[in-house]
């Protein structure tokens, strides 16, 4: 599966801004980022495991509940969109 | 009159017919900005009939890189009349109409109202969920876009279809995202962004439009990545139950209304310092600046005094400095953010600089190459 960042997180860290992973669900997939980019889960979700309030995760075009996101399977999935907003106009 | 059109009506999806259409609507831009200039010129140049433009602002010097309805000559004219002179002069046909006013809760409704199509192009969330829950109040199609940085977000919102709010529900916390001015936006991006508000504007009012697609632009890559979404059943305002049916406070929804100030990147934003705040806690010789960064990134440039630290030995470096009042410092405020949240939930006295060293060296203040060390 593929997994998109945004854009301006994947800079700061210096990772790719799509990475490619078997991870089963979201929470596997976090602990994966972490171990390359130690801090980027921190960014993504809160210490309760929920994913942080100014992100959305998509999962093959469907939005998942932040409380869910963390426990979901991503077993089936083949994009899993990370996307913040942002307001610049 | 149509002559001016003929390369356009060459297209079968357009002829005559369909530039009759064009010059018959009506299209509000929210925003005669970045993304609003491209936007209005193009759709005044293709020959939509009415374009409205609502701003409350006047050109400033520092928008001219971007925001192409303006020049020199018209810094400190308001945006919306600058606009006008522009479209006017680029195609007489086109009606321009003037809104120079912030929207709010209370005259939104009533200046969407004669539009077929708004055109978001705001440059603030609390402007951006105004315009959203108006577009579904009326049953108005909503062609958005924002940018930052290199990067671009476009959505078409259809009645029925999905909003804003399925994308992202809740407005993320104050300060938690940069605006341009701090994160800072190419100009180019902008035009990109704005030209593709006027092609899929175009679309909707041709009926050439049936897709539902957040589209990101990645500049640097050069690529476009299509989203798939869907309506939110359980969305607020365009759901199954919808619990938004008038228009709310978005100053008050998106914290602004708090009296927070913004604080730029990062996920600790109730313990983050603007440069200027960070002055009194550098005043404080107890304090430790520690820079997240990789060892590269520091020797190009480091607040004076400060010391490296790896994000992976903040675990051990806070068994040893339990007691150690910090400000942790990165490029723009991400990693530095973590890293303060983590210190803070390990009880530390620490504090991130919102904006990291680049928004600390835009301050005039001198950045070091010199006494690079590690923790």
């Amino acid at each position: 599966m593929t997994v998109h960042l945004p854009g301006d997180l994947a800079h700061e860290f210096g990772a790719p801004a799509h990475h490619i992973t078997t991870a089963e669900n979201l929470n596997a997939l976090l602990q994966e980022l972490d171990r390359q980019y130690p801090g980027m889960a921190n960014w993504i979700a809160e210490v309760n495991g929920s994913v942080r309030q100014h992100l959305s995760v998509f999962v093959d075009g469907r939005r998942l509940e932040p409380t869910a996101a963390l426990t979901t399977s991503l077993a089936h999935a083949q994009e899993v969109w990370i996307l913040r907003a942002v307001s610049g106009g | 009159m149509m002559a001016r059109y003929q390369r356009q009506m060459v297209l079968g999806e357009v002829g005559q017919k369909g530039q009759r259409r064009l010059l018959n609507s009506r299209v509000l831009v929210v925003g005669a900005g970045a993304l609003g200039s491209a936007a209005a010129t193009y759709l005044a140049l293709a020959g939509v009939g009415t374009v409205g433009l609502v701003d409350g602002d006047v050109v400033e010097l520092s928008n001219l890189h971007r925001q192409i309805l303006h020049d020199s000559d018209q810094v400190g004219v308001l945006k919306t009349e600058s606009a006008q002179r522009r479209l006017g002069a680029l195609n007489p046909d086109v009606r321009v109409v003037e809104h120079p006013v912030f929207l709010n809760r209370d005259n939104t409704l009533g200046i969407f109202a004669p539009y077929d199509v708004i055109v978001n192009g705001s440059d603030n969330f609390p402007t951006r969920y105004l315009v959203n829950d108006a577009a579904v109040l009326l049953q108005k199609p909503l062609v958005d876009a924002a940018i930052l940085r290199f990067e671009g977000q476009l959505a078409v919102f259809r009645p029925g279809l999905g909003c804003y709010r399925c994308l992202f529900p809740e407005p993320p916390p104050l300060g938690t995202v940069p605006d341009c001015a701090v994160a800072g936006i190419l100009g180019a991006v902008a035009g990109v962004m704005g030209s593709m508000q006027a092609v899929e504007t175009l679309k909707l009012l041709l009926g050439l439009s049936n897709d539902n697609r957040l589209r990101i632009y990645d500049a640097l890559a050069g690529t476009w990545y299509p989203v798939p979404f869907m309506r939110d059943p359980a969305c607020r305002v365009c759901g199954d139950a919808p619990t938004v049916s008038t228009l709310i406070d978005y100053e008050n929804f998106c914290g602004v209304a708090a009296g927070l100030d913004d604080r730029g990147s990062g996920v600790a934003g109730e313990w983050s310092v603007t440069v200027d705040e960070a002055d009194s806690l550098l005043a404080d010789p107890n304090l430790l600046v520690i820079d997240v960064r990789d060892p590269r990134e520091y020797a190009a440039g480091h607040i004076p005094g400060a010391v490296r630290l790896n994000l992976e030995d903040l675990d051990a470096w806070v068994s040893h400095h339990a007691d150690q009042k910090t400000l942790v410092v990165c490029q723009v405020g991400i990693r530095s953010a973590s890293a303060t949240e983590y210190l803070r939930l390990n009880q530390m006295d620490a504090w991130n600089l919102a904006g990291g060293t680049r928004a600390w060296e835009a301050s005039g203040r001198p950045l070091s190459q010199e006494d690079a060390q590690n923790t």
